[in-house]
């Protein structure tokens, strides 16, 4: 400490603010007011039922009371109301199963009057095997599953995953259509990612945090079902890319890769094939005209 | 005692009507309830110390509040409304705890 403090000074004068918020909190409108009013002669403190006293002191009440109830039932409405949107949610998602299930159905009456209408037995085997290349048909044989899932602990980051971003360790869409492509390029016949069959205009895409396959939401681990010969195709695909790819996936990041190949596996039909039609325009026109929409494969 | 009374009528009418608070009034509740309770706890403090007056208790109920949510409405403007409202919130609670320590001394002389 170097020069001493002047005079009349606290040595803790700099500190004031603290100090008189710490030393001093009763408002001293009170002290003013008492002194004033013992000057005029009168009591020191005024009577504790005057009506201004009585009405602050309601609105004070009041105030609590109401400030009470809306701070505390506050969250009840949207709780109810999330819960409402989940129940809508899952009415909805049942309802699209069932219907699922009904168009399987009626998918399978309509191969067996196509069969019993066409007569003709070439067309027929010419209908199925059609029919088995596009997928609107279930089919059984042999071929393997593979199983992705993510590394273990990525995905534990609430926030990230909240954002939508992705994060390391996580299998991603681009992921599942390499896998997929590199299946179709070893010779696969038949593909389904988690019991959804994959046709020639099934889309694999990343919406918010959840893999999507035909605007179906999948959940974790996701199950790829590849059916094809048995002797040649596993190899071709563990040799080939999609091999190479999936070791990069777990050496690099983590994800867990499980391989079974199997004797007997069944891929479901595809639901929701619709018939496009293709008419070649006019040469030298560039538009294509309304009402003929071209094949895409997304 | 007769303030007691009024403080416990006015909570159980606000329960009672339970007023639905427009939401743009919602922010300023918690803020308002404390100032309110400063006003309050000074009261009290000032009735044991026999200097009350309830002129100056009412006005510095009102200003209290009016200040207090007036420092919210600028920090909500400013950008820095959490750490207003936290400076705020720290000086009224340090201004209640002081007082209730007193009220303490006065009425356990401890």
């Amino acid at each position: 400490m170097s020069a001493p403090a002047p005079q009349g000074r606290r040595p803790d004068a700099s500190m004031t603010l603290l100090t008189t918020m710490l030393e001093r909190p009763l408002d001293p409108g009170y002290a003013a007011a008492a002194a004033r009013r013992e000057a005029q002669g009168g009591t020191r403190a005024t009577s504790l039922r005057s009506p201004l006293l009585v009405i602050t002191s309601v609105l004070i009440g009041l105030l609590v009371g109401i400030a009470s109830y809306n701070l505390t039932t506050a969250n009840k409405p949207r709780s109810q109301a999330r819960a409402d949107l989940i129940g809508q949610i899952q009415d909805r998602r049942s309802q699209v199963d069932a219907l699922a299930t009904k168009a399987a159905a009626l998918q399978g009456q309509l191969t067996a009057r196509e069969a019993a209408q066409l007569g003709d037995p070439t067309l027929t085997t010419r209908t199925r095997e059609l029919a088995t290349a596009v997928g609107a048909v279930p089919l059984h044989g042999p071929g393997f599953t593979l199983t992705m899932d993510d590394a273990p602990g990525a995905g534990a980051d609430e926030a990230a995953a909240g954002n939508g971003s992705a994060q390391e360790g996580q299998v991603l869409a681009k992921d599942l259509q390499f896998v997929t492509n590199a299946l179709w390029e070893a010779g696969a016949e038949a593909v389904s990612i988690n019991g959804k069959r994959l046709t020639a205009t099934s889309a694999i895409r990343f919406a918010g945090s959840a893999l999507v396959v035909d605007y179906r939401p999948l959940t974790r681990p996701y199950v790829i079902t590849a059916l094809g010969d048995p002797k040649r195709f596993p190899a071709k695909f563990a040799d080939g890319a999609g091999g190479t790819y999936l070791s990069t996936l777990r050496s690099s990041f983590g994800i867990r890769v499980d391989t079974q190949v199997s004797d007997d596996l069944t891929v479901p039909a595809a639901v929701g094939l619709i018939t496009r039609y293709a008419r070649g325009g006019d040469t030298g026109t560039a538009t294509p005209s309304p009402g003929t929409p071209s094949p895409s494969a997304r | 005692m007769i303030p007691a009374i009024g403080l416990s009528l006015g909570i159980i009418i606000g329960l009672l009507l339970q007023p639905a608070v427009p939401v743009w009034l919602q922010p300023y509740l918690p803020i308002a309830v404390i100032a309110a309770l400063d006003a309050v706890f000074g009261a009290v403090r000032a009735i044991l110390d026999g200097i009350f007056d309830d002129k100056v208790f009412v006005v510095s109920f009102l200003s209290n509040v009016v200040v207090a949510a007036f420092i919210v409405f600028l920090g909500d403007k400013l950008g820095v409304g959490s750490q207003l409202s936290t400076g705020v919130v720290v000086v009224l609670g340090v201004r209640i705890f002081s007082n209730v320590a007193a009220i303490r001394r006065h009425l356990f002389d401890a």
